[in-house]
Order: structure tokens, then sequence, then C-alpha cells
């Protein structure tokens, strides 16, 4: 069993989307859509959408992938630079007062 | 005696032992120190308080706040963890510095006036700037310089605000922070003799500045860019120590001053939303646990701002917890950096089979900051967000033709859907980034025999950290006990454990981790970094002063050549004596030096005279 073999790879992939199918049908808003769970007033809706059965599930997978995509595409696309942007400058900290890259070099 | 002693000042005299004691023995201090510190906080009785004239004021040197006992414990915790980690490591500077730091940072939690609170604020600073420049190379010297300006700055603008809070209210006592009825009730602010502490409502430009100068520390967008820069120069166990104070000594502060205070709800949300975007794109394992420090202390500062019994509660529990677990996920990768030399996502990886335990300690720190059941986070940080719910209690509102209406720019929900999303995004660029390309990512090399693991105490220091970590997240009673209000009728605090919120806390953190490995072609790491608002004074003002100032100043130079040299020349040709009698004049040159000297002694003279006249 190692981990870089590509069958062990399927294998946690699989396992993976198990636990997540587990999850969905777990959901405590679906579990009372079906009578399967008492209403719990502790965890109510509070702003409507919060009440939808797997709500945090597409939230979650949605936020993330609006994060990534919108801090790749919009933020990286405009401050993203070379990490040896500050190399060349002159208060730059890798490199000596004569441009040299110093010994402990990053 | 404990009572007449600020337990503070137990670690800050451990730094002068640890400065000054010859040989190795120096680190026995370090490791002494901090819990002798911890039994001084425990020992401080309730109601002590210890009171020093100075000045005109009445200072009181230690007492307890509210949030006091839960924070100056878990700095005294954090002082001796690093100090554990840092103990096969030789830099004096850092030891004594960080111990320095620490003790500043219990003092900040025990005063009890604001000058008292100030002086140990600013002694923080010293401190920390030491640990920065122990990493001892020239991008720490360099960043150092940067950060001790950018705190020394922060200060000056918080003693500014204060100078101005105290001329107008003639009171320097911090206010006292009551339950207002309920726990989860917006808490009650009273200052001296009863009367309303007003800073939270932040109608006076003393408020406001002590506001920015806190939020400066606490490392707010466009304000804090100083963290990021600093913290991964520093040296692997300096990094561990730099974690833990500024910024939770910001959140407590900002607890003890600005509760309720409704913008730091969106301060804490953008910090949060900002931390994200920025450890996303980030390449450095340690820069990126530097936006995730921001990223957590968002929610805290959001807390801050709700300002309800629940929320100050979750924003005390939370940053006890984060300061474990984030100074776990910083010594993972310090031991990394020690023992391979490598910082950046693009050269590390495939390092599973060579550091299990390290390996091991980092995960548990990385699901504890993504709160995943059974970890410190899940019982501390789901405060904030239940408190974030109840937005009828917290959310200012207006009249409006007879109607109630809410009195913020943004629906106060928002908050709520923010504070969410930021924690699957937690999950995504810490609790899975982290581990997933430190660690993992490539393959390990073939018949990898490699004996990665850092030396003893280090591997301690994690090991110590990571069962807190699930301690606290399965048993969080001891913690609950400290925290700042308890139920009015005795109940149990906060329940975290319940079905719904089990399941859909494991629904938005899997789901984020799928996202994570459905776009990890985008998340792929380039050699990159991401420009930051210190680009203003490392880039944008040496750029001014080079292509628009100084040339400026040059093309002016024959004007102040005809100031300086002309003008006086002239005036001797016209008026003086080398003008008008020639060569037998009795002109005497005098030097700059000398002048300035005469000008000073008459000056003294006038002051000396003055003291007389006035007597």
């Amino acid at each position: 069993m190692e981990l870089d073999d590509p069958k062990t790879i399927r294998k946690l992939w699989l396992g993976f989307y198990v636990v997540l199918g587990v999850l969905l049908l777990l959901d405590p808003k679906l579990l009372e859509l079906v009578h399967l769970l008492e209403h719990d007033p502790h965890h109510a809706a509070r702003f409507v959408v919060d009440g939808w059965p797997v709500f945090f599930a597409v939230f979650g997978f949605a936020t993330c992938w609006v994060m990534v995509m919108g801090s790749k595409l919009v933020i990286g696309k405009i401050l993203m630079r070379p990490d040896t942007y500050y190399d060349s400058s002159p208060l730059d900290p890798t490199r000596d007062a004569k441009g040299r890259r110093l010994p402990d070099g990053r | 005696m404990a009572a007449s002693f600020p337990p503070g000042l137990v670690l800050i005299i451990g730094a002068l032992l640890t400065a000054v004691t010859p040989g190795k023995a120096h680190k026995g201090w370090s490791l002494l120190a901090p819990l002798a510190a911890l039994a001084m906080i425990w020992l401080f009785p309730e109601n002590g308080r210890i009171v020093q004239h100075w000045l005109d004021y009445d200072l009181v040197i230690a007492q307890f706040n509210v949030p006091t006992k839960a924070f100056a414990t878990i700095f005294a915790l954090m002082a001796f963890g690093g100090a554990l980690f840092a103990f096969n490591q030789d830099r004096r500077v850092e030891l004594s510095g960080a111990m320095l730091y620490a003790g500043a940072a219990i003092g900040v939690t025990f005063a009890g006036d604001l000058i008292t609170l100030f002086m140990f604020w600013e002694l923080m600073a010293i401190g920390s700037t030491l640990v920065v420049w122990a990493g001892n190379t020239e991008a720490a010297r360099k960043s150092g310089r940067r950060y001790v300006n950018a705190h020394l700055v922060g200060g000056a603008i918080m003693m500014a605000g204060i100078a101005l809070h105290v001329q107008s209210t003639g009171s320097i006592l911090l206010p006292k922070m009551v339950l207002g009825g309920d726990l989860v009730d917006p808490v009650r602010m009273i200052a001296e003799g009863g009367r309303a502490w007003l800073v939270p409502s932040l109608e006076t430009p003393g408020s406001i500045l002590m506001l920015i100068g806190i939020l400066i520390n606490a490392g707010a967008p466009a304000l804090g860019s100083w963290l990021p820069d600093a913290y991964p120069e520093a040296s692997p166990s300096g990094t561990v120590f730099l974690s833990a104070f500024t910024t939770k000594t910001s959140v407590y502060v900002l607890l003890v001053l600005f509760a309720g205070c409704n913008i730091l709800v969106w301060v804490g949300c953008l910090m949060a939303v900002y931390g994200i975007v920025y450890a996303i794109l980030e390449n450095d394992m340690r820069r990126i646990l530097a936006y995730s420090i921001i990223n957590q202390v968002g929610f805290m500062v959001c807390a801050v701002g709700i300002g309800t019994g629940l929320s100050v509660n979750g924003a005390t529990a939370h940053a006890f917890a984060h300061i474990i677990y984030k100074a776990l996920l910083l010594m993972s990768a310090g031991s990394v950096l020690f023992m391979t030399g490598k910082r950046k996502c693009t050269d590390l990886g495939g390092l599973y089979k060579a550091m299990p335990i390290t390996m091991w300690c980092g995960i548990i720190g990385a699901l504890a900051i993504s709160a995943v059941p059974l970890t410190s986070g899940f019982t501390t940080k789901s405060m904030i967000t239940d408190a974030a719910a109840m937005t009828e209690l917290w959310a200012p509102v207006t009249e409006l033709n007879g109607q109630v209406v809410w009195d913020s720019l943004l629906h106060p929900s928002v908050a709520w859907f923010v504070l969410v999303a930021a924690s699957a995004g937690v999950f995504l660029h810490a609790g899975i980034k982290f581990p997933w390309f430190v660690f993992l990512q490539k393959p390990a090399p073939k018949n990898d025999d490699r004996k990665l693991d850092p030396p003893s105490n280090m591997k301690w220091a994690m090991v110590l950290f990571a069962a807190l970590c699930i301690a606290l997240g399965v048993y969080p009673e001891p913690l609950y006990d400290i925290l700042p209000f308890q139920r009015p009728d005795g109940g149990d605090l906060y329940h975290a454990f319940t079905y719904a919120h089990v399941i859909n806390q494991l629904q938005l953190l899997l789901f984020a981790g799928l996202a994570f490995f459905v776009l990890l072609d985008r998340l792929k790491r380039t050699l990159t970094i991401t420009l930051d608002a210190d680009w203003i004074y490392r880039r944008m003002f040496p750029a001014l002063w080079q292509w628009v100032f100084r040339p400026l100043l040059l093309a002016l130079e024959p004007i102040h050549q005809g100031l300086i040299q002309g003008l006086p020349r002239m005036a001797a040709r016209e008026f003086g004596a080398g003008g008008s009698v020639g060569k037998n004049a009795r002109y005497q040159r005098w030097g700059v030096g000398t002048t300035v000297l005469l000008l000073t002694v008459v000056l003294l003279a006038f002051l000396v005279l003055n003291l007389f006249v006035n007597a």
C-alpha cells in the first residue's frame, strides 16, 4: 500500500466521494424533510437559505471556487509579480550594496 | 506576595536573566520564567490591584480585567512552548527578546489604565523587533527595520489617541465590562464613576486614533502588511514566538476598549477574506501561515465588533485556541525549514516518509485551524459564527418613517455569510494547502530512508501543542471556565457538539476540500509574490524620491546655493565689515557649530531665568 501508487490514489478518491455522499444524506434539514429528525429550534434557519437542505455543502464548494478563481484571475493578474520583484530595488534584502547575491541566498 | 507583584514582570526579569547568564544555562531561565509567570497569574488574587503613583497619575499596574485570565494564561503557556521549541538553538538575543515580548504582552493584559497599557505595548514592540533581527540574515535585518518603524508609528498614533482621550475625559482607567443581561446580549462598558464608556462609538478624534493604532498591530489590511513581511524572515523558532503575541494582544485591547464598535465587524470580515486571498496566491510556506494569522484574527476582530457576551467569549476562546494551533503549524513549518533549509512550496513536497511526526503534528494543527470537530478550532470559533448569526442582538438599527431599518451599509447577515465562507476558505488555504504542498504533493523518493524529523525538544514541543489542540477540542470545559462571562444561571456555557452543527461543519469543510482538489491545477504554486500595501513604502516612496523629489531638489540647487552662499556674501559686501572697511576689518567667521552652541546657551539661560521669574 504505497501512497504514490495510482491504485491507492484511486481508492482514496473513491473513499472521499463515499464520505461526501454520506454527508449529503445525513444533512439535518434533509432528515427533517423526510421526518427522520425532529425539528431543532436551536438550528432554525436565520437567513432563509441556511434552512435549505445541503446548503452548507453547496456554499462551501461554491465560495471556495469563487475565492480561488477570484484571487487567481483578478487579484493575481493585477498584483502577482516574480518573487525576485524586490531584488533589483535599492532596498533589496537578498543582495548586498553592490547588487551581488548574498550567501544565505534566497 | 502574589498580590504585590505584576505577573508580566516575572517574564521580563526572566528576559534579563536569559540575557546575562553565561554559558548554556541561560536557556534554563527561558523554560522556568514562563512557568513562574503562569503560577503568578493563577495566584494573583481575583480582586487584587497594584497601584503605583507616577507623576500626576495613579497607575494600575496589575488587576484582573474580564478577559485577562484567559489571555495571560495562554501567553505564558506559549512562551513555555516556544522556549522548548527553541531549546536546541543558540540565539540568546532571540530567547531574551521573546521573554521580554511575552512578559510585556502579559503586562498589557494586566494593565488597569491606558498609560500602563501603552508602556507594556511599546515594550512588546522592542522585544518582538529583537526576535525578528535574531533571524540574522540581511533579509531579517531589513524587514525588521520596516517592522519596527511600522510599530513605532502605530505606537505614536495610539499614544496621541490616549492623550486626547485622557485630556477630554480626565480619566486614564480602563472601563469595566459587564454582561448585559443574558449571555447573548450586548455587553455593557462602564467608565470610571459609572458613566457610559463612549470610545466604541468613535465620536472623538482620540478614540479614532486609538483604534487606528491598535489596528496597525492587529494586522488589518493596508495597515498590517508588516506582518507577512517580517514574521517569515525570523528564525524557525523566532516565527513561532512572533505569531502569538502582537496580534492577539491587539484583540485583547480591542476587547477591553472597543467591544461593540460595529465598524470592526466589517474590518474583521475584510481581514478574514484578505488573508485567504493572499494565502491562496502565496508560495512561501511561512508566508502562507502569516496570511492565515490575519484571516484568523479577522474572526476575532469581527467578534469584538459584535460585542455580545457570546462573541466576547468567542473572541477570547478563539484567541486561546488560535495561539496553540498557529504555533503548532509554525513549529511544523519551522522544523521543515530547520531540517531541509527550504521554505518555498515549489521546492517542498514528498516529505511524508522522511518527517512523519512533523507531518502529523502539522496536520493536527491544520485540522484545528479549520475547526474540524474534535479539535480546538471547532469548540471555539463556532461561538463567533453563532454570535454573528444573531443579528437582531448586535446590528445597529434606526427608525425611518416609523419603520425600523438596519443602520449599516451592508445588511448585517452579510457578516455571517462572510464568516462561514471564510471558515471554508481556511480549510482551503491552510487546512489542506499547507500539509499538501509541504509534505505530500510529489511522490517521495524511492526507498526514502531519510530521517528528517527534528531534534527531540522540537518534537516534544510539537507533540505538546498537538495534544492541547485535541484536548481542547474534546474537553473544552477548562477553557470555558476561564472565559470572560459565565451563564448568569450557572448553566453550561456553550454546546458545540450538536448533530446539525457537526454535520454542517463537516459538509462545509469537506466540500471545500473537494474544491481544492478539483482546482488543484489552478492552485499549483509559481515563483511569485503578491504585492501588498508594503509596496507603498518599499517601492513607491523610494521611486518617488528617486524620480520626483531628488530631481526636483537637484533642479532647485542653484537657488539653494544662492541662499546659503550668495546671500551672506552679498550681505557681507553691502553691510558687513568686510565690504565697507576693506582689508583692515576685524571680520571673524563663525562656524555653524559655534553659532548653534551660542544659541543653545542663550536659550538655556532663558529657560533657567524663566523658572525664577515664574516662582
